[in-house]
């Protein structure tokens, strides 16, 4: 595979092998869940990145992996090709706090509700040490105008109460804004919304994108609008990326079984509901697959193999910019059993 | 024309609020006819989940059900007394409540919410009825043995699968669906909905399905009913309101949702945010958000017209309509 353009350029973020397991069980039966298991991509600026999954796929771990919010259990961190785990490895110094950004999926509860809005806003200016007492009002009216909200000197006096939920996110944007981070993570901001609005959202995250070069991770379970806004796709299945590729093209011709069924399953208004017949089973187990070794999908992927059960498909390159982990698309296809 | 299961007929619901009555239901009116799929859509605050509270009289203080009558099969629900009620919900009208899944008894097994069911409205002996909480598992979906389950025990999607086998226990001829898979993965979501479906064949459902998700409402349903602000503002059969919608407010829900095929092209969704319904006017709700419409127009009050053949909309002067459309 020749290298792609963008691969010459450094990305903002590159995050290698990174692992999240938690202990469950006791001391005479240990168990491990592994929420993420084994992730690496490439972020690179003015890019959005979606990644889908279903719940409990471990979307929302990796996000605050990369948040620093928990430690990782193994793996690295790259932020402008600094390994970030090994220069700090108990807590994000406030550097990386002001270049990794989060945005939460619960508009309502991650504004406090006994403080304005504009305080909101100036925390993080003042923080970080990024604008003057003087100035404070200036740039929060300026925020304010980016997201869209007017006016800002009146919005600014306004609590969380009074303002609905599109325009609270809004709000958790133009926070987010404040510090000019190079990294966006953005944990599901439009699950929350009323469907008449959420375009909105996603749309000032395209525009963000465009002129000002952040790098997003937009995490969410909606398929459409992971194609919508998202240049790349990554699809998680139990804490593994089982496939990534440019949205578009993934969404085409979906290579894993896994992104097949979620495709399948999608509602489709110009077909009626027969013709998406699934072949993978919905709920194969009641509790999610997390097994030493094989494949996380094995148990309800109509295609399976007798390696499926034994070994971890490896990355397979299956055009530019596309991967898959899947036994079916390796180099050498073992016959099915 | 057959006679239809229930009819609603110019129904309105108030909640009494300190700042004055806000009207969740304005004047609404539609029929569900046998073994049809009817769905309502609309944004938060439309007064969808009103209509259906209306239709099994669960409304509480401060809702206050102002006018209107809602006829099933002929009878009017809300001249019925408290015990002609009790008699009537389950067993001719049941309901799949939005969050189903966390709608169960956490301490009760799932077979005895389901035969609790069966004793409070038949005279079904105790055998009989565990026989029968087992085959309604079964219909849905579910392993026999899973009656001796507790809620927690079963994964989402089977928890609402088991909402699904209490609600039609009785064989109700009408189904109302609020949300009935929102906080389910779109692949548990299908599965149940294929169930549904295939249910509606063998019992002769009607279903009166209430979500959000247009995409889902039009795969899934005969006829499509568009709401804003308390009012119906556009009804037709799902493939039309999905080509042809004429109600701004329809074309803009329709654009808020992304295609998954096809170019990428920009969308722009509803500027603007929903109305109050505090004191709302009676002129057309959705006139501060709309971009079509001929404002000067715009005051005259919306009158539900058929102006294609079986499409219903709520026009005024300003609104442009489709060619052949009867003015």
């Amino acid at each position: 595979m020749s290298e792609h353009e963008q691969e010459a350029e450094l990305p903002i973020l590159e995050v290698t092998n990174l692992s999240k397991h938690f202990s469950l069980g006791n001391w005479w039966k240990p168990a491990i869940f592994k929420a993420v298991n084994d992730v690496s991509f490439k972020l690179h600026k003015g890019e959005v990145l979606s990644v889908v999954g279903e719940s409990g796929s471990g979307k929302s771990t990796l996000a605050r992996l990369i948040a620093r919010l928990s430690n990782p259990t193994e793996g690295r961190i790259l932020l402008h090709g600094k390994d970030i785990l090994a220069q700090e490895p108990r807590k994000a110094s406030l550097a990386y706090r002001r270049q990794v950004q989060m945005i939460f999926q619960d508009p309502f509860g991650s504004l406090s509700p006994t403080h304005p809005i504009g305080y909101h806003i100036e925390r993080p200016l003042q923080i970080h040490k990024l604008a003057q007492s003087k100035d404070l009002e200036r740039e929060v009216a300026t925020l304010l105008e980016t997201v869209g909200l007017h006016p800002p000197a009146d919005v600014a006096e306004r609590y969380p109460f009074q303002m609905s939920g599109g325009q609270r996110q809004r709000v958790a944007i133009a926070r987010a804004l404040a510090v000019q981070p190079d990294i966006i993570l953005a944990d599901e901001p439009t699950s929350m919304l009323d469907v008449s609005i959420r375009m909105e959202v996603l749309n000032l995250i395209e525009k963000l994108k465009t002129e000002r070069g952040i790098g997003f991770l937009y995490i969410t379970h909606d398929l459409a609008s992971a194609r919508y806004v998202g240049d790349r796709t990554m699809v998680m299945y139990a804490g593994n990326v089982v496939e990534e590729g440019e949205s578009c093209a993934l969404m085409e011709n979906p290579a894993h079984p896994y992104t097949q069924l979620l495709l399948a399953s999608v509602p489709d208004p110009s077909s009626g509901l027969s013709t998406g017949e699934t072949t993978a089973k919905a709920e194969g187990t009641r509790k999610p697959p997390n097994r030493d070794k094989g494949c996380p999908f094995a148990s309800r992927c109509p295609m399976r193999m007798s390696i499926c059960e034994e070994k971890m498909p490896r990355r397979t390159s299956l055009a530019a910019n596309h991967f898959v982990r899947c036994h079916l698309h390796e180099a050498d296809p073992p016959k099915p059993a | 024309m057959t006679k239809p299961i229930i009819d609603i007929r110019n129904l309105h619901v108030q909640y009494l609020t300190p700042n004055g009555p806000a009207e969740a239901v304005n004047d609404v009116s539609f029929a569900i006819q046998p073994g049809e799929v009817f769905g309502l859509a609309g944004e938060s605050g439309c007064g969808k989940s009103t209509i259906a509270g209306a239709i099994l009289r669960t409304l509480r203080a401060p809702a206050v059900i102002t006018g209107g009558e809602i006829l099933f099969e002929g009878r009017d629900i809300l001249s019925m007394s408290s015990d002609q009620i009790e008699e009537f919900r389950w067993k001719h009208v049941a309901m799949v409540f939005q969050g189903a899944m966390n709608s169960l008894n956490p301490v009760i097994t799932i077979g005895s919410q389901i035969t609790d069911a069966l004793h409070r409205h038949t005279t079904i002996s105790k055998q009989d009825a565990w026989q029968r909480a087992g085959d309604l598992l079964e219909t849905v979906g579910i392993e026999r043995d899973r009656v001796t389950a507790y809620p927690h025990e079963l994964s989402g999607g089977m928890r609402q699968r088991a909402v699904i086998a209490i609600a039609i226990a009785l064989k109700p001829p009408l189904l109302i669906m609020d949300e009935p898979t929102t906080a389910l993965d779109v692949v548990v979501q299908r599965d149940i909905l294929q169930q549904i479906s295939q249910l509606k064949e063998v019992l002769g459902l009607s279903i009166l399905f209430i979500t959000h998700d247009m995409s889902l409402l039009v795969e899934f349903c005969d006829r499509i009913g568009i709401m804003y602000g308390g009012q119906l503002v556009e009804m037709a059969p799902a493939q039309m309101i999905f080509k042809t919608p004429i109600h701004p407010y329809t074309q803009g829900l329709l654009s808020s949702f992304a295609p998954l095929k096809g170019p990428k092209v920009k969308l722009t969704g509803i500027p603007g945010s929903p109305p109050s319904l505090i004191n709302a006017p009676h002129t057309c709700r959705f006139e501060p958000r709309c971009t079509v419409c001929n404002k000067a127009q715009c005051h005259d009050k919306p009158q539900m017209r058929e102006v294609l053949p079986d499409h219903w909309v709520a026009t005024h002067g300003g609104m442009p309509l489709p060619e052949g459309a009867k003015v």
